[in-house]
Protein backbone atom coordinates (compact mmCIF):
# COMPACT_ATOMS: atom_id res chain seq x y z
CA UNK A 1 0.00 0.00 0.00
CA UNK A 2 2.65 2.20 0.87
CA UNK A 3 4.94 1.32 -2.10
CA UNK A 4 2.09 1.97 -4.32
CA UNK A 5 1.23 5.32 -3.00
CA UNK A 6 4.78 6.07 -3.06
CA UNK A 7 4.97 5.36 -7.24
CA UNK A 8 1.37 7.16 -7.60
CA UNK A 9 3.42 9.91 -6.12
CA UNK A 10 6.25 9.68 -7.94
CA UNK A 11 4.28 9.68 -11.00
CA UNK A 12 2.64 12.54 -9.97
CA UNK A 13 5.40 14.65 -9.26
CA UNK A 14 7.08 13.80 -12.66
CA UNK A 15 3.79 14.39 -14.99
CA UNK A 16 3.85 18.24 -12.38
CA UNK A 17 7.85 18.22 -13.72
CA UNK A 18 6.98 17.89 -16.46
CA UNK A 19 4.00 19.86 -17.30
CA UNK A 20 5.93 22.63 -15.36
CA UNK A 21 8.87 22.14 -17.99
CA UNK A 22 6.61 22.12 -20.83
CA UNK A 23 4.31 25.11 -20.12
CA UNK A 24 7.75 27.32 -19.34
CA UNK A 25 9.07 26.35 -23.14
CA UNK A 26 5.16 27.17 -24.31
CA UNK A 27 5.03 30.30 -22.58
CA UNK A 28 8.53 31.66 -24.00
CA UNK A 29 7.32 30.05 -27.26
CA UNK A 30 4.42 32.42 -26.78
CA UNK A 31 6.10 35.69 -25.91
CA UNK A 32 8.23 35.43 -29.25
CA UNK A 33 4.97 35.02 -31.46
CA UNK A 34 3.09 37.87 -28.60
CA UNK A 35 6.35 39.93 -30.30
CA UNK A 36 5.80 39.02 -34.39
CA UNK A 37 1.62 39.61 -33.64
CA UNK A 38 2.79 43.22 -32.01
CA UNK A 39 5.33 44.06 -34.66
CA UNK A 40 2.63 42.70 -37.65
CA UNK A 41 -0.23 45.11 -35.83
CA UNK A 42 2.21 47.90 -35.83
CA UNK A 43 3.02 47.58 -39.61
CA UNK A 44 -0.19 47.52 -40.37
CA UNK A 45 -0.95 50.62 -37.87
CA UNK A 46 1.89 52.50 -40.34
CA UNK A 47 0.00 51.61 -43.00
CA UNK A 48 -2.66 53.69 -42.18
CA UNK A 49 -1.37 56.10 -40.84
CA UNK A 50 0.16 56.41 -43.93
CA UNK A 51 -2.97 56.53 -45.84
CA UNK A 52 -5.00 59.34 -43.60
CA UNK A 53 -1.88 61.20 -44.09
CA UNK A 54 -1.43 60.56 -47.51
CA UNK A 55 -5.16 60.36 -48.90
CA UNK A 56 -6.94 62.44 -46.31
CA UNK A 57 -4.40 65.04 -44.54
CA UNK A 58 -5.82 64.01 -41.42
CA UNK A 59 -4.70 65.63 -38.18
CA UNK A 60 -1.72 63.87 -36.59
CA UNK A 61 -3.65 63.42 -33.39
CA UNK A 62 -6.53 61.94 -34.96
CA UNK A 63 -4.96 59.92 -37.51
CA UNK A 64 -2.60 58.09 -35.18
CA UNK A 65 -5.56 57.72 -32.95
CA UNK A 66 -7.31 55.80 -35.90
CA UNK A 67 -4.29 53.95 -36.79
CA UNK A 68 -3.78 52.74 -33.50
CA UNK A 69 -7.74 51.91 -33.03
CA UNK A 70 -7.39 50.02 -36.75
CA UNK A 71 -4.12 48.34 -35.07
CA UNK A 72 -5.39 47.03 -32.33
CA UNK A 73 -3.18 45.28 -29.14
CA UNK A 74 -0.83 47.08 -27.00
CA UNK A 75 0.69 48.87 -29.96
CA UNK A 76 -2.70 49.89 -30.57
CA UNK A 77 -3.76 51.24 -27.69
CA UNK A 78 -0.07 53.34 -27.58
CA UNK A 79 -0.65 54.97 -30.84
CA UNK A 80 -4.24 55.90 -29.97
CA UNK A 81 -3.19 57.17 -26.19
CA UNK A 82 -0.17 59.21 -28.27
CA UNK A 83 -2.79 60.56 -30.29
CA UNK A 84 -4.69 62.01 -27.68
CA UNK A 85 -1.93 63.41 -25.41
CA UNK A 86 -0.69 65.11 -28.76
CA UNK A 87 -1.79 68.01 -30.02
CA UNK A 88 -2.67 72.17 -29.97
CA UNK A 89 -5.62 71.46 -27.28
CA UNK A 90 -2.70 69.21 -25.02
CA UNK A 91 -0.31 71.96 -26.20
CA UNK A 92 2.02 68.91 -26.63
CA UNK A 93 4.84 67.67 -29.41
CA UNK A 94 4.05 64.03 -30.66
CA UNK A 95 7.54 62.91 -29.25
CA UNK A 96 6.54 64.35 -25.83
CA UNK A 97 3.00 62.62 -25.97
CA UNK A 98 5.15 59.95 -26.46
CA UNK A 99 6.82 59.87 -23.82
CA UNK A 100 4.05 60.28 -21.57
CA UNK A 101 1.97 57.06 -23.60
CA UNK A 102 5.26 55.01 -22.41
CA UNK A 103 4.84 55.52 -18.89
CA UNK A 104 1.36 54.18 -19.52
CA UNK A 105 1.20 51.22 -21.93
CA UNK A 106 4.11 49.11 -22.86
CA UNK A 107 4.24 47.24 -25.72
CA UNK A 108 5.85 43.48 -25.70
CA UNK A 109 8.03 44.87 -28.64
CA UNK A 110 10.79 46.68 -28.01
CA UNK A 111 11.81 47.09 -31.65
CA UNK A 112 8.36 48.49 -32.52
CA UNK A 113 8.72 51.16 -29.88
CA UNK A 114 12.14 52.07 -31.11
CA UNK A 115 11.60 52.24 -34.53
CA UNK A 116 8.07 54.33 -33.26
CA UNK A 117 10.39 56.50 -31.10
CA UNK A 118 12.35 57.62 -34.21
CA UNK A 119 9.33 58.16 -36.38
CA UNK A 120 7.97 60.28 -33.37
CA UNK A 121 11.38 62.67 -33.52
CA UNK A 122 10.42 63.40 -37.07
CA UNK A 123 6.48 63.58 -37.09
CA UNK A 124 4.60 66.55 -36.87
CA UNK A 125 6.54 69.67 -38.75
CA UNK A 126 7.65 68.49 -42.06
CA UNK A 127 5.54 68.64 -45.26
CA UNK A 128 3.33 66.05 -46.59
CA UNK A 129 5.58 64.61 -49.19
CA UNK A 130 8.33 64.33 -46.45
CA UNK A 131 5.89 62.74 -43.36
CA UNK A 132 4.64 60.30 -46.13
CA UNK A 133 8.37 59.14 -46.59
CA UNK A 134 9.55 58.94 -43.14
CA UNK A 135 6.48 56.71 -42.66
CA UNK A 136 7.38 54.38 -45.39
CA UNK A 137 11.11 53.84 -43.98
CA UNK A 138 9.65 53.14 -40.41
CA UNK A 139 7.46 50.53 -42.88
CA UNK A 140 10.45 49.24 -44.70
CA UNK A 141 12.37 48.54 -41.22
CA UNK A 142 9.42 47.36 -39.53
CA UNK A 143 8.93 44.78 -42.25
CA UNK A 144 12.42 43.87 -42.20
CA UNK A 145 11.90 43.45 -38.05
CA UNK A 146 8.70 41.29 -38.89
CA UNK A 147 10.79 38.86 -41.15
CA UNK A 148 13.67 38.50 -38.69
CA UNK A 149 10.59 37.49 -36.17
CA UNK A 150 9.04 35.24 -38.35
CA UNK A 151 12.56 33.20 -38.95
CA UNK A 152 12.91 33.53 -34.94
CA UNK A 153 9.57 32.56 -34.33
CA UNK A 154 9.84 29.49 -36.58
CA UNK A 155 13.29 28.59 -35.01
CA UNK A 156 12.75 29.06 -31.61
CA UNK A 157 8.91 28.68 -30.67
CA UNK A 158 9.14 24.92 -31.41
CA UNK A 159 12.69 24.66 -30.06
CA UNK A 160 11.40 26.56 -26.81
CA UNK A 161 8.49 24.19 -26.55
CA UNK A 162 10.57 21.12 -27.59
CA UNK A 163 12.80 22.55 -24.75
CA UNK A 164 10.54 22.63 -21.88
CA UNK A 165 9.19 19.55 -22.43
CA UNK A 166 12.67 18.01 -22.26
CA UNK A 167 13.89 19.46 -19.15
CA UNK A 168 11.11 18.99 -17.77
CA UNK A 169 10.96 15.13 -18.80
CA UNK A 170 15.26 14.81 -18.22
CA UNK A 171 14.78 16.56 -14.50
CA UNK A 172 11.89 13.87 -13.58
CA UNK A 173 14.01 11.55 -14.83
CA UNK A 174 16.47 12.47 -12.77
CA UNK A 175 14.53 13.15 -9.69
CA UNK A 176 13.20 9.66 -9.98
CA UNK B 1 -14.24 85.76 -11.85
CA UNK B 2 -14.63 88.18 -14.87
CA UNK B 3 -13.98 86.10 -18.21
CA UNK B 4 -10.37 85.30 -19.71
CA UNK B 5 -9.29 87.85 -22.08
CA UNK B 6 -8.47 85.82 -25.47
CA UNK B 7 -4.65 86.74 -24.79
CA UNK B 8 -4.90 84.94 -21.40
CA UNK B 9 -7.26 81.98 -22.85
CA UNK B 10 -5.72 81.58 -26.00
CA UNK B 11 -2.40 82.34 -26.32
CA UNK B 12 -0.33 82.46 -23.42
CA UNK B 13 -0.91 78.76 -22.44
CA UNK B 14 0.65 77.82 -25.97
CA UNK B 15 4.12 80.63 -25.61
CA UNK B 16 7.58 78.27 -24.34
CA UNK B 17 7.34 78.18 -20.70
CA UNK B 18 10.20 80.97 -20.05
CA UNK B 19 8.66 83.38 -22.77
CA UNK B 20 4.84 82.56 -20.78
CA UNK B 21 6.32 83.64 -16.89
CA UNK B 22 7.30 87.05 -17.89
CA UNK B 23 4.43 87.85 -20.14
CA UNK B 24 1.77 86.62 -17.31
CA UNK B 25 3.82 88.76 -15.05
CA UNK B 26 3.82 91.53 -16.90
CA UNK B 27 0.25 91.26 -17.38
CA UNK B 28 -0.57 91.16 -13.66
CA UNK B 29 1.70 93.70 -13.04
CA UNK B 30 -0.52 95.70 -16.29
CA UNK B 31 -4.13 94.59 -16.16
CA UNK B 32 -4.81 98.10 -17.46
CA UNK B 33 -2.79 96.85 -20.98
CA UNK B 34 -4.03 93.43 -20.73
CA UNK B 35 -7.13 93.65 -23.03
CA UNK B 36 -4.87 96.30 -25.53
CA UNK B 37 -2.37 93.68 -26.66
CA UNK B 38 -2.44 93.48 -30.08
CA UNK B 39 0.29 91.41 -30.60
CA UNK B 40 2.69 88.73 -29.01
CA UNK B 41 6.26 88.45 -30.60
CA UNK B 42 8.96 85.83 -30.50
CA UNK B 43 12.20 85.42 -32.20
CA UNK B 44 15.08 83.47 -31.77
CA UNK B 45 17.55 84.98 -29.39
CA UNK B 46 15.87 87.73 -28.03
CA UNK B 47 13.28 88.31 -25.70
CA UNK B 48 9.74 88.17 -26.22
CA UNK B 49 8.08 91.65 -27.30
CA UNK B 50 4.43 92.15 -26.13
CA UNK B 51 3.10 94.85 -28.41
CA UNK B 52 0.57 97.04 -27.41
CA UNK B 53 -1.16 100.57 -27.59
CA UNK B 54 1.01 101.25 -30.53
CA UNK B 55 4.11 100.84 -28.52
CA UNK B 56 6.32 97.48 -27.12
CA UNK B 57 8.16 95.79 -24.28
CA UNK B 58 10.49 93.38 -24.01
CA UNK B 59 10.02 90.63 -21.59
CA UNK B 60 11.99 87.60 -20.07
CA UNK B 61 14.89 85.50 -21.41
CA UNK B 62 15.97 84.78 -24.68
CA UNK B 63 14.12 82.61 -26.91
CA UNK B 64 15.73 79.29 -28.30
CA UNK B 65 15.59 77.51 -31.97
CA UNK B 66 14.13 74.77 -30.42
CA UNK B 67 11.49 76.42 -28.25
CA UNK B 68 10.36 77.75 -31.43
CA UNK B 69 10.33 74.52 -33.64
CA UNK B 70 8.02 72.95 -30.61
CA UNK B 71 6.00 76.01 -30.76
CA UNK B 72 5.13 75.35 -33.89
CA UNK B 73 4.60 71.62 -34.51
CA UNK B 74 2.04 72.49 -31.76
CA UNK B 75 -0.22 75.50 -32.90
CA UNK B 76 -0.08 73.35 -36.75
CA UNK B 77 -1.66 70.85 -34.20
CA UNK B 78 1.56 68.49 -34.92
CA UNK B 79 -0.25 68.23 -38.80
CA UNK B 80 2.14 71.00 -40.70
CA UNK B 81 1.50 68.67 -43.77
CA UNK B 82 -1.97 69.55 -43.32
CA UNK B 83 -1.92 73.20 -43.29
CA UNK B 84 0.89 73.56 -45.85
CA UNK B 85 -0.46 75.65 -48.26
CA UNK B 86 -1.57 78.49 -44.73
CA UNK B 87 2.64 77.78 -43.60
CA UNK B 88 3.75 78.80 -47.50
CA UNK B 89 1.24 82.02 -46.81
CA UNK B 90 3.00 82.99 -43.56
CA UNK B 91 0.42 82.07 -41.39
CA UNK B 92 -1.68 80.23 -39.62
CA UNK B 93 -4.99 80.89 -37.61
CA UNK B 94 -5.51 78.77 -34.19
CA UNK B 95 -8.40 78.72 -32.17
CA UNK B 96 -10.34 81.89 -31.05
CA UNK B 97 -9.61 83.20 -34.70
CA UNK B 98 -5.77 83.98 -33.78
CA UNK B 99 -3.16 84.77 -36.39
CA UNK B 100 0.42 82.90 -35.68
CA UNK B 101 2.77 85.09 -38.35
CA UNK B 102 5.92 83.34 -39.33
CA UNK B 103 9.09 84.56 -40.48
CA UNK B 104 12.88 83.16 -40.83
CA UNK B 105 14.94 81.45 -43.33
CA UNK B 106 13.02 80.89 -46.99
CA UNK B 107 13.38 77.83 -49.24
CA UNK B 108 12.61 78.79 -52.78
CA UNK B 109 11.80 75.95 -54.99
CA UNK B 110 12.10 75.27 -58.75
CA UNK B 111 8.67 75.66 -59.64
CA UNK B 112 8.29 78.75 -58.11
CA UNK B 113 7.06 77.65 -54.76
CA UNK B 114 8.60 79.10 -51.48
CA UNK B 115 8.77 77.43 -47.94
CA UNK B 116 10.07 78.88 -44.47
CA UNK B 117 12.53 76.03 -43.88
CA UNK B 118 13.67 77.45 -40.54
CA UNK B 119 11.08 79.33 -38.49
CA UNK B 120 13.53 81.66 -36.35
CA UNK B 121 10.12 84.43 -35.47
CA UNK B 122 6.40 83.80 -34.38
CA UNK B 123 4.03 86.67 -34.24
CA UNK B 124 0.64 85.92 -32.29
CA UNK B 125 -1.98 88.65 -33.61
CA UNK B 126 -4.97 88.39 -30.82
CA UNK B 127 -8.56 88.74 -32.32
CA UNK B 128 -10.60 90.55 -30.57
CA UNK B 129 -14.29 90.91 -31.80
CA UNK B 130 -15.60 93.82 -30.66
CA UNK B 131 -19.32 93.60 -30.78
CA UNK B 132 -21.11 96.66 -31.23
CA UNK B 133 -18.56 98.23 -33.55
CA UNK B 134 -20.91 98.64 -36.56
CA UNK B 135 -23.84 99.91 -34.49
CA UNK B 136 -22.77 103.56 -34.67
CA UNK B 137 -22.44 103.57 -38.48
CA UNK B 138 -25.49 101.09 -39.40
CA UNK B 139 -27.56 104.12 -39.49
CA UNK B 140 -25.55 105.59 -41.72
CA UNK B 141 -25.20 102.86 -44.10
CA UNK B 142 -28.79 101.58 -43.90
CA UNK B 143 -31.05 102.04 -47.26
CA UNK B 144 -34.14 102.40 -45.26
CA UNK B 145 -35.09 99.15 -46.97
CA UNK B 146 -33.74 96.90 -44.27
CA UNK B 147 -30.39 96.68 -45.63
CA UNK B 148 -27.04 97.60 -45.32
CA UNK B 149 -26.10 99.54 -48.83
CA UNK B 150 -22.48 98.64 -50.41
CA UNK B 151 -20.32 100.48 -48.86
CA UNK B 152 -16.49 100.66 -48.77
CA UNK B 153 -13.95 100.47 -45.36
CA UNK B 154 -11.29 102.35 -45.72
CA UNK B 155 -8.08 103.19 -43.10
CA UNK B 156 -4.39 102.49 -42.78
CA UNK B 157 -3.70 99.09 -41.17
CA UNK B 158 -4.31 98.73 -37.93
CA UNK B 159 -6.94 101.15 -37.42
CA UNK B 160 -10.08 98.39 -37.74
CA UNK B 161 -11.37 97.85 -41.25
CA UNK B 162 -11.70 94.11 -40.46
CA UNK B 163 -13.05 94.62 -37.03
CA UNK B 164 -16.00 96.88 -37.97
CA UNK B 165 -16.22 94.39 -41.33
CA UNK B 166 -16.83 91.98 -39.04
CA UNK B 167 -19.35 93.71 -37.10
CA UNK B 168 -21.04 94.92 -40.00
CA UNK B 169 -21.79 91.16 -41.05
CA UNK B 170 -23.01 90.09 -37.78
CA UNK B 171 -25.77 92.98 -37.97
CA UNK B 172 -26.77 92.14 -41.59
CA UNK B 173 -26.84 88.66 -40.42
CA UNK B 174 -28.90 89.20 -37.17
CA UNK B 175 -30.67 92.53 -37.91
CA UNK B 176 -30.65 95.61 -36.09
CA UNK B 177 -33.65 97.35 -35.38
CA UNK B 178 -32.30 100.49 -34.58
CA UNK B 179 -30.70 101.41 -37.58
CA UNK B 180 -33.51 99.46 -39.45
CA UNK B 181 -31.52 96.93 -40.70
CA UNK B 182 -33.57 94.02 -41.34
CA UNK B 183 -31.96 90.13 -40.73
CA UNK B 184 -30.23 88.91 -44.55
CA UNK B 185 -28.38 85.97 -45.87
CA UNK B 186 -24.50 86.91 -45.68
CA UNK B 187 -21.82 85.50 -47.56
CA UNK B 188 -18.09 85.77 -46.17
CA UNK B 189 -15.27 85.83 -48.81
CA UNK B 190 -12.51 84.92 -46.38
CA UNK B 191 -9.15 84.89 -48.53
CA UNK B 192 -6.83 85.41 -45.21
CA UNK B 193 -8.99 83.93 -42.70
CA UNK B 194 -9.43 87.34 -40.77
CA UNK B 195 -13.05 88.37 -40.71
CA UNK B 196 -14.51 85.11 -39.63
CA UNK B 197 -11.22 83.41 -38.37
CA UNK B 198 -12.20 80.23 -39.11
CA UNK B 199 -10.26 77.26 -37.15
CA UNK B 200 -11.27 74.08 -39.51
CA UNK B 201 -13.59 75.60 -41.40
CA UNK B 202 -15.72 77.20 -38.05
CA UNK B 203 -15.95 80.61 -37.58
CA UNK B 204 -14.57 81.54 -34.31
CA UNK B 205 -16.28 84.84 -34.16
CA UNK B 206 -19.54 85.71 -33.62
CA UNK B 207 -21.33 86.49 -37.03
CA UNK B 208 -25.14 85.83 -36.14
CA UNK B 209 -26.75 82.92 -37.67
CA UNK B 210 -27.27 83.69 -40.80
CA UNK B 211 -23.40 83.86 -42.26
CA UNK B 212 -21.85 81.66 -44.97
CA UNK B 213 -17.85 81.43 -45.27
CA UNK B 214 -16.12 80.67 -47.91
CA UNK B 215 -12.41 80.90 -46.29
CA UNK B 216 -8.92 81.24 -47.52
CA UNK B 217 -11.12 81.26 -50.85
CA UNK B 218 -9.59 83.42 -53.67
CA UNK B 219 -12.06 86.89 -53.76
CA UNK B 220 -12.96 87.62 -57.18
CA UNK B 221 -13.53 83.60 -57.73
CA UNK B 222 -15.32 83.33 -54.28
CA UNK B 223 -18.26 85.97 -55.08
CA UNK B 224 -18.68 84.49 -57.93
CA UNK B 225 -19.01 80.68 -55.92
CA UNK B 226 -21.68 82.45 -53.47
CA UNK B 227 -23.92 83.99 -56.04
CA UNK B 228 -24.08 80.96 -57.35
CA UNK B 229 -24.78 78.66 -54.67
CA UNK B 230 -25.73 80.87 -51.69
CA UNK B 231 -28.09 83.76 -52.94
CA UNK B 232 -26.54 86.04 -50.58
CA UNK B 233 -28.32 89.11 -50.04
CA UNK B 234 -24.99 90.90 -48.31
CA UNK B 235 -21.35 90.12 -49.55
CA UNK B 236 -18.30 90.78 -47.33
CA UNK B 237 -14.97 90.60 -48.31
CA UNK B 238 -11.25 91.78 -46.81
CA UNK B 239 -8.91 94.56 -48.97
CA UNK B 240 -10.42 94.43 -52.55
CA UNK B 241 -7.71 96.31 -55.30
CA UNK B 242 -6.50 94.21 -58.29
CA UNK B 243 -8.75 94.31 -61.62
CA UNK B 244 -10.61 90.46 -60.81
CA UNK B 245 -11.46 92.08 -57.39
CA UNK B 246 -13.18 95.24 -58.84
CA UNK B 247 -14.61 93.22 -61.53
CA UNK B 248 -16.10 90.46 -59.02
CA UNK B 249 -18.01 93.32 -56.96
CA UNK B 250 -19.41 95.01 -60.33
CA UNK B 251 -20.75 91.23 -61.04
CA UNK B 252 -21.91 90.88 -57.79
CA UNK B 253 -24.03 94.16 -57.61
CA UNK B 254 -25.51 93.72 -60.70
CA UNK B 255 -26.86 90.52 -59.18
CA UNK B 256 -28.30 92.50 -56.52
CA UNK B 257 -25.97 91.67 -53.52
CA UNK B 258 -25.01 94.53 -51.57
CA UNK B 259 -21.06 94.64 -50.90
CA UNK B 260 -19.20 95.39 -47.49
CA UNK B 261 -15.22 95.69 -48.58
CA UNK B 262 -12.01 97.08 -47.26
CA UNK B 263 -9.21 98.71 -48.92
CA UNK B 264 -6.36 100.10 -47.46
CA UNK B 265 -5.93 103.68 -47.74
CA UNK B 266 -6.23 107.50 -45.70
CA UNK B 267 -8.85 108.78 -47.26
CA UNK B 268 -11.02 108.63 -50.61
CA UNK B 269 -8.87 110.83 -52.50
CA UNK B 270 -6.36 108.55 -51.62
CA UNK B 271 -7.84 105.49 -52.81
CA UNK B 272 -9.65 106.93 -55.79
CA UNK B 273 -5.74 107.71 -56.88
CA UNK B 274 -5.73 103.81 -57.53
CA UNK B 275 -7.17 102.33 -61.04
CA UNK B 276 -9.27 99.60 -59.62
CA UNK B 277 -10.68 101.18 -56.65
CA UNK B 278 -11.15 104.47 -58.11
CA UNK B 279 -13.37 102.36 -61.19
CA UNK B 280 -15.55 101.20 -58.43
CA UNK B 281 -16.02 104.42 -56.74
CA UNK B 282 -17.02 106.58 -60.01
CA UNK B 283 -18.65 104.15 -61.40
CA UNK B 284 -21.05 104.70 -58.41
CA UNK B 285 -20.66 100.72 -57.39
CA UNK B 286 -20.27 101.76 -53.86
CA UNK B 287 -22.49 103.95 -52.73
CA UNK B 288 -21.28 104.99 -49.00
CA UNK B 289 -18.06 104.95 -47.48
CA UNK B 290 -16.70 104.83 -44.12
CA UNK B 291 -12.95 105.98 -43.06
CA UNK B 292 -11.22 105.14 -39.75
CA UNK B 293 -8.59 106.19 -38.46
CA UNK B 294 -6.67 105.63 -34.90
CA UNK B 295 -6.98 109.44 -33.93
CA UNK B 296 -8.69 108.64 -30.98
CA UNK B 297 -7.63 105.27 -30.86
CA UNK B 298 -8.15 102.39 -33.04
CA UNK B 299 -11.40 102.02 -34.65
CA UNK B 300 -12.35 106.15 -34.90
CA UNK B 301 -14.85 107.09 -37.31
CA UNK B 302 -13.81 110.14 -39.23
CA UNK B 303 -16.44 109.80 -41.84
CA UNK B 304 -19.58 107.33 -42.55
CA UNK B 305 -21.76 108.41 -45.19
CA UNK B 306 -22.55 109.33 -48.90
CA UNK B 307 -18.99 108.71 -51.00
CA UNK B 308 -19.33 112.45 -52.22
CA UNK B 309 -19.36 114.26 -48.75
CA UNK B 310 -16.15 114.77 -46.55
CA UNK B 311 -13.93 112.04 -46.70
CA UNK B 312 -10.76 111.86 -44.50
CA UNK B 313 -9.33 113.02 -41.55
CA UNK B 314 -9.47 116.66 -40.88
Amino acid sequence: MTHTMVLAAKAVGSALVIAAGGLAGFAAARRVEAELREVERFENALLCLSSEISYALTPLPEALKRAGSAAGGEIGTLLARTGSLAGLSNRRSVSRALDLALAEVRPQSPKAVAILKELAANLGFSGHKEEVRYIEMSIDRTRSVRKELEGECRRKARLYRYLGLFSGASLAIVLL
Amino acid sequence: MGMLDPLERDILPLLPPRARAPVAGWLTEHPAFARAVSEVRLRAGSPVCVVYQGTDVLLGGKTSPDELKDLIEVVSDCSYYALESEFTGGYVTIPGGHRVGLAGQVAVFPDGSVRIRQVTCVSFRVARAVRGAGERVAKELSDGKGRLRSTLIISPPGCGKTTLLRDLCRISSEGCPEAGIIPSQVGIVDERSEIAACYRGIPQHDLGPRVDVLDKCPKAKGMMMLLRSMSPGVIATDEIGSEEDAEAVATALTAGASVLATCHGESVEQVKRRPYSSWLISSGYFERVVVLSRRRGPGTVEYAGEIGGRSGPS
